[in-house]
């Protein structure tokens, strides 16, 4: 394929942008969402990724191993299996699992076009909708194509979003300058991930937002790794809008960026994506809990995007020691102002991930009696084979060699959101509401680091080039392009 | 002379042992447990349908849901009151598009809400009325009739 088709791989993410923007300018304007708007948004977006995106590079060229001729074909095969089995279980029946019935499936069913926030189900309290202050980029997508294609056929929206995953993870690897054959490598790792197709929640065909929120996550990644700021922004501003712990992710990304050490581009990227997804969503939230939109829900959107921008100048003009101490109150700072503006009146916060915090910090000391299970369970979660593969293991293995996992510098900035990320995953565990870690470790630790698979799998492509290649050094850098050379 | 050996570190072997590993053990899992797992649960969706698959182990408030389900029409309002979470839950989704609307919120003798007529049905033993949902509790689901 040409390096311009290539390019395919990463319009989705602004196609879906561009369908978020529009949708929720329509709810907060009170506008009946029309049935063309997902279609007609989407490709908009696409093409205009297609032109902002530079042309893809060629091929780095495939040692002659005969097996590297045959690995993509092998590759293709299982991945056609694995979205066939996919496709099948999602428009095969209606929701299987319970929260896509209960919450994303239902929110979707009252979102299809034409729709509007007027309907009782978002308007009258008295009538019973779960998790209905949650963020609807989701509900809005999948509404949106089965308004289009029908109920059951517009779930094709599922396996449609893990082929644009699976698209996503062979254009990064391309882009990194990995050859044709290890790349697919890559993409048979990261998409044979067993959670992604087991029968149970997370799974591509549930119908949870974790695979939505995985790929945004790994598209942030993408554009930490492809120094394009454009997917930077994309991410920054779709993480909000599709569950409630992607806000700190988002800021998660923007303090990344605001303490790497590049320009401002990318952080600019950044934090231009997180105010305006906070700045449309939060007085679309207020409407939805039956509350007027305060000066707050116009206010923190400002007040994050000054915050971020002071972060960086700062942090562009001060001295190594100074900088530590900024990452860690800059951390600190952030989080704890989402945790302050959220809080509701009755002390209680609407941010599940980050509200359950505040109320378990007076719970702390007790809770640190129990941190001989709780560090069990995060070793059980990171070790669930027949979830994760050995994604985390081999992650936890680089780990060890802290030299090599930091040594191709565009990397960095990823591995420290993929590490921020895994921290914030086991902080909402140990500091939620509930104190019941089976359940916790079962129901929900699994998901969360479902999330990362993506950003991890992007993570790793540099060491799986190194690992398959038959290059005379066997360092990391060897058979990966050096960073700035593809820089559009 | 002998061309160079491709050298890499012991570490990066064991990364490549479990590459291996990781791409034959997921592979193995597709064909062995995944697709033979998703086939049986979708079987069993397709002939017990939505409410007894995804209440399999309380068949009581299958049946009550069940019950609703074949004596309302779908554009309608079912009251409710009690307890909200667990079965409760479930039975708005696996109600849709019925709306569940709160008893405490309903007028005596309304039968409209929302344009929408409230779900009245005939129970055995206790007459014809509107029908309430009750959520005994987080399992527990009953039906209530109110005249």
């Amino acid at each position: 394929m040409s390096g311009w088709l290539w390019r395919i791989a990463f319009a989705p993410p602004l196609g879906l942008a561009v369908y978020a923007a529009a949708s929720h300018v329509a709810l907060l304007a009170g506008w009946a969402l029309p049935v063309i708007l997902l279609p007609v948004a989407f490709l908009l977006g696409c093409a205009l990724a297609m032109c902002v995106s530079p042309t893809m590079p060629p091929w780095t060229r495939e040692s002659d191993a005969r097996v590297w001729k045959v690995v993509p074909w092998l590759v293709a095969v299982f991945l056609l299996l694995l979205v066939g089995t996919v496709t099948y279980g999602a428009v095969a029946t209606s929701d299987r699992e319970w929260d896509g019935l209960v919450s994303w499936g239902l929110r979707a069913h009252f979102l299809a076009p034409p729709a509007d926030l007027s309907h009782p189900f978002f308007s009258d309290p008295a009538v019973y909708a779960h998790s209905v202050a949650y963020p609807l980029l989701q509900p809005l997508c999948l509404g949106g194509c089965q308004a289009v294609l029908g109920e059951i056929p517009g779930r094709l929206f599922f396996p449609g979003l893990f082929v644009a995953f699976l698209a996503l993870v062979a254009g990064v690897a391309r882009h990194r300058g990995l050859p044709r054959g290890k790349s697919w490598v890559m993409v048979l790792a990261f998409g044979a991930t067993p959670m992604w197709y087991s029968v149970g929640s997370g799974a591509v065909d549930s119908g949870y937002a974790e695979l939505l929120l995985g790929y945004f996550l790994a598209v942030a990644a993408a554009g930490l790794v492809t120094r394009r700021a454009v997917l930077v922004a994309t991410a920054a501003f779709c993480l909000p809008l599709i569950k409630p712990e992607g806000l700190p992710y988002a800021l998660l990304l923007g303090l990344v960026t605001a303490l790497g050490s590049d320009g401002r581009r990318l952080h600019g990227a950044a934090t231009v994506g997180l105010v305006l997804a906070t700045g449309l969503w939060l007085p679309l939230q207020a409407r939805l809990l039956g509350q007027s939109s305060g000066l707050m829900s116009w206010a923190l959107p400002l007040g994050i995007g000054l915050g971020l921008v002071g972060l960086r100048e700062v942090q562009l003009r001060s001295a190594l020691r100074v900088r530590t101490w900024l990452l860690i109150g800059g951390g600190v700072a952030v989080v704890a102002a989402v945790i302050l503006v959220l809080r509701e009146d009755d002390g209680s916060v609407k941010s599940p991930l980050l509200g359950e915090f505040q109320s378990a910090l007076v719970e702390l000391p007790g809770r640190f009696a129990d941190l001989p299970t709780v560090l069990a369970g995060y070793l059980q979660g990171f070790l669930f084979v027949r979830k994760f593969g050995l994604l985390f293991p081999m992650l936890l293995f680089l780990l060890c060699f802290r030299r090599s996992w930091t040594a191709v510098a565009p990397d960095r900035q990823a591995a420290a959101f993929f590490l921020g990320g895994i921290v914030l995953a086991c902080l909402a565990i140990f500091l939620g509401a509930s104190t019941d870690w089976d359940h916790l470790f079962k129901s929900r630790f699994d998901r969360l680091l479902l999330q990362w698979v993506g950003v991890g799998w992007l993570i790793l492509g540099p060491w799986l080039g190194t690992l398959l290649s038959l290059s005379p050094r066997g360092l990391p850098s060897e058979s990966i392009r050096p960073p700035d050379s593809s820089r559009p | 002379m002998k061309p160079d050996k491709p050298h890499r570190p012991p570490w990066l072997r064991l990364l490549g042992l479990a590459l291996i590993a990781h791409l034959l053990f997921c592979v193995q899992r597709l064909g062995t447990k995944s697709l033979p797992a998703r086939i049986d649960e979708i079987q069993e969706f397709r002939e017990n349908g939505a409410i007894r698959f995804h209440l399999s182990k309380s068949p009581e408030n299958a049946a009550v849901l069940q019950m609703i389900a074949e004596n309302t029409p779908e554009e309608c309002v079912v009251l409710f009151k009690g307890e909200g979470r667990g079965s409760m839950e479930l039975a708005v989704g696996l109600l849709s598009p019925r709306l569940l609307y709160a008893e405490s919120g309903a007028a005596p003798d309304v039968s409209m809400i929302h344009g929408l007529p409230v779900a009245r049905a005939k129970l055995p033993n206790l007459g014809e009325g509107t029908l309430v949902l009750v959520g005994v509790d987080r399992e527990t689901l009953r039906l209530e009739l109110r005249r």
